[in-house]
């Protein structure tokens, strides 16, 4: 039945999207705000060493 | 964020120093008080042993100087002659009336008596008031002795400045994270300034 083709790479987009979102979220949860967290000690101490 | 205040570490340690030394020299001072309180203070002890400062040593110094210049004087005052030779007077002048007069006149010389007993009285107050006075100030001093060496212990304890975790400063001043958060409800992802004081990896 060649009209059913396309459903047989179901799995893989179902697969695909769920490392994407999973990998976004990890990111934006994890990963990048700690990121940030770090950049802005990081401009903050050396205000702190410069001033002293 | 507290980022212009300066830890006056110089300043502590002189004052450790100073304290240190108060303390040092009240206790030996105590000590030999106590001890025995006619014995002489050993002062070349004190000089050498204590580990004084300069200043301290030198105000000591001016101290004692002036307590020995104090007893010089007692003494000499103490053997000046209290008697008057009126034989001599009496074969030296013509005029013995005069002589005689003034024998009398010493001898029924009587110096007023005051009554010192108030002044006493007033002297033993005072120091009583005095000595609580220094047991409360050795209390404080005490107690401030060992808040300082706290700070100071802190202080020494305290990691360099290049061994310093995101952790620590994180703890340490946690308006820090706070500010994170609103940064990152608001969308901001990018720290003011960062890129043109560090850079970033961008080869684009």
């Amino acid at each position: 039945m060649p009209q059913l083709l396309p459903f047989f790479f179901f799995n893989q987009i179902v697969i695909t999207f769920i490392i994407l979102f999973s990998i976004v979220y990890i990111l934006s949860k994890y990963v990048l705000p700690l990121n940030l967290l770090t950049r802005v000690i990081r401009s903050y101490i050396t205000i702190l060493s410069k001033k002293n | 964020m507290g980022a212009s205040r300066k830890l006056p570490v110089e300043s502590l340690a002189a004052a450790v120093t100073f304290l240190h030394e108060f303390a040092i020299l009240y206790f030996a001072l105590r000590t030999m008080a106590s001890k025995a309180a006619a014995v002489a203070v050993d002062f070349a002890r004190i000089y050498s042993s204590l580990g004084l400062g300069k200043e301290t040593v030198s105000s000591l110094q001016a101290f004692r100087k002036r307590h020995s210049d104090a007893q010089r004087l007692n003494n000499t005052y103490n053997n000046l002659p209290t008697t008057v030779n009126f034989e001599h007077y009496r074969s030296v002048l013509n005029n013995k009336a005069i002589v005689d007069e003034a024998e009398k006149l010493l001898k029924d010389f009587k110096p007023v008596s005051y009554d010192v007993g108030a002044h006493i009285k007033a002297i033993e107050t005072f120091e009583a008031k005095a000595v609580a006075k220094a047991k409360e100030t050795e209390q404080k001093i005490d107690v401030e002795l060992k808040q300082l060496q706290e700070t100071l212990a802190n202080i020494e304890e305290a990691r360099p400045f290049d061994q310093l975790t995101v952790d620590d400063v994180a703890k340490a001043h946690p308006r820090i994270v706070e500010t994170v958060e609103t940064m990152l409800k608001k969308g901001k992802w990018t720290v003011p300034g960062y890129k043109e004081k560090f850079g970033d990896l961008n080869l684009m």
